[in-house]
């Protein structure tokens, strides 16, 4: 009877105890890195025109704001929006700017993750017509993230803990892990429904579809895209490719071992899509992304397969070298 | 005893949570289908605005309906001489379209697909039939973000005036105009089957703006004149 009291208690608290273990911590810190790059990258890239792409006198006003995209409740909450001065509009970029730089390295994450969240749905939602792409997908993430602890590894939060060790509590793993989960969640909607609609159309259908997201001339093409674009191989298999890896994605990272060559490819894809179409920071937030899928454990043993690689390959060029030494003597 | 028991629900409620939140996203997403009568409106309540999102990339017919536009200047000099230059495609007006991922003018580029985003929109619900176009655009869809790039494109004339024989130090004034071009791509299997080139896209007018110098577009609803070809 005890036995199989037990037996219940341990079914029902499965989730609670796959959750409260710390899991994703890398991939967190991974994950703010390189968003919070991004992010402060198109801050300062943009503030000589700041005014114009998003300042009170700029293409889009306030009050031209409020009426084409619908108000708040279309766009959401928005900093920018809060006061029609010059004043309040260089506060809230420039300050926007510091989190995203302070967000990046690390410094206390968990305060500057959720102002990143706040910053950053603001300024890409004050003109949405000027984005860099990924921006959809990155806006969501960041909501997603706000209850995540990012600063467990590479931060000045951790540097400056030192050798303490970490001290979080089951809450905040549980909503950590959630948090991730979500973040994983959203990639695999991205690739399943964009299958859904590639599927809709005869282009996809019949391997052509590669050939005209290539040859869009609102993308980049190289002289040697578009000779690539015109082998019929290269674009029914690369088209069918697509819909087969685009498919396959959600089921296969759940694999232990076939989710390494899915995110080896997914990342070889967006580096593909932002050299030969241009589409740059959308690639960079989807590569961002793929990296919360490993959890800890995968990542200590990728570092130490590596480890012990390099420390094989440099005893053995010790022994070459003696070998060496000893012919030459 | 009392922290497991709280462990516990807290795990089940999270779980759930994730559950919901799934469900809400996947039927958002999904297309027209026999449960979206009965849950639109809690899907569309939880999900707009902060989770809003579409994943069409490329789909379900990429290329099939491009959108171009070019734009001209009236550019008015301090000796009174006016110039109209030639139209110029969008690319070069904001030339960013082979640059890296470091180039600052590379979002002055996207405000062109969001113009032809919103374009292929109104292609596609024949607002604007296929070659020919009619006067039923909706001027408020298609205005707001023409007086945005036409702005974009007033804040560029002064580099555009060098280009034209005067420095931009003795520029009085600038108008633009806009006209927007449509394209159909043409179906390619035939012709790749066949190793062939494919044409180049032919474009046609579809709609050209008045002259607009900076207050008309600070105050623009100016109806578009839509010209039949």
């Amino acid at each position: 009877m005890n036995r199989q009291m037990n037996a219940i208690t341990r079914v029902l608290s499965l989730p609670a105890t796959w959750l409260s273990e710390p899991r994703f911590l890398i991939g967190g810190s991974l994950v703010r890195i390189c968003l919070g790059f991004i992010v402060f990258v198109f801050f300062a890239l943009h503030i000589s025109e700041r005014q114009l792409l998003w300042g009170t006198h700029g293409i889009v006003t306030i009050q031209e704001f409020n009426r084409w995209f619908g108000g708040p409740q279309r766009t959401g909450f928005n900093l920018y929006t809060l006061a029609n001065t010059q004043a309040w509009f260089e506060v809230t970029y420039w300050i926007g700017l510091i989190v995203a730089l302070l967000f990046t390295i690390g410094c206390w994450t968990r305060i500057t993750t959720p102002m990143f969240a706040l910053f950053v749905w603001s300024i890409y939602h004050r003109n949405p017509w000027v984005t860099n792409g990924g921006t959809r997908l990155l806006c969501i993430v960041v909501i997603y993230l706000v209850v995540a602890d990012l600063g467990a590894y590479l931060s000045v939060d951790a540097s400056l803990r030192g050798a303490r060790p970490r001290v979080s509590g089951w809450l905040s793993n549980m909503l950590h892990n959630t948090s991730i989960l979500l973040v994983a969640i959203q990639l695999c909607c991205v690739y399943i429904f964009s299958t859904f609609y590639k599927l809709d159309g005869p282009a996809w259908q019949q391997g052509t579809g590669l050939y005209y997201a290539l040859m869009d001339p609102q993308f980049i093409s190289f002289p040697f895209v578009a000779a690539l674009s015109h082998n019929v191989w290269f674009v029914t298999l690369g088209s069918y490719g697509t819909l087969l890896y685009q498919s396959a994605f959600p089921w296969l990272i759940l694999h232990p071992r076939l989710k390494y060559p899915m995110i080896i490819v997914g990342i070889g894809f967006h580096a593909g899509i932002a050299l030969f179409m241009g589409l740059w920071w959308f690639s960079a937030v989807l590569i961002a992304c793929e990296t919360v899928l490993l959890t800890d454990a995968q990542y200590i043993a990728i570092g130490t397969y590596f480890h012990t690689l390099f420390d094989r390959i440099g005893r053995g060029m010790a022994i070459g070298n003696r070998l060496l030494e000893q012919a030459d003597a | 005893m009392f922290v497991r028991s709280l462990q516990m629900i807290a795990g089940f409620v999270l779980f759930a949570f994730l559950a919901f939140h799934t469900a809400m996203i996947a039927e958002y997403n999904l297309p027209s289908n026999l449960l979206e009568p009965a849950l639109s409106k809690v899907v569309d309540r939880y999900v707009v605005p902060y989770f809003g999102q579409n994943w069409s990339l490329f789909a379900p017919n990429p290329g099939g309906t491009v959108l171009a536009y070019r734009i001209r200047f009236r550019l008015v000099f301090d000796d009174h001489s006016v110039v109209v230059t030639p139209y110029v495609e969008s690319t070069d007006v904001f030339p960013a379209s082979q640059s890296g991922p470091f180039d600052r003018l590379s979002l002055f580029r996207e405000i062109s697909y969001s113009c032809s985003n919103l374009a292929e929109n109104l292609v596609a619900k024949g607002q604007v039939p296929k070659f020919h176009a009619t006067s039923t655009v909706d001027p408020d869809k298609i205005d707001a973000p023409t007086s945005c790039l036409a702005r974009l494109s007033l804040a560029m004339a002064p580099a555009f005036a060098a280009q034209y024989g005067k420095p931009a130090s003795r520029l009085l004034s600038a108008a633009t105009q806009v006209q927007y071009l449509v394209a159909r791509g043409e179906h390619v299997s035939a012709a790749l089957r066949r190793g062939m080139t494919i044409e180049p896209l032919k474009y046609r007018v579809v709609a050209t703006t008045p002259w607009l110098d900076s207050s008309d577009v600070t105050n623009f609803p100016t109806q578009i004149e839509v010209s039949r070809s």
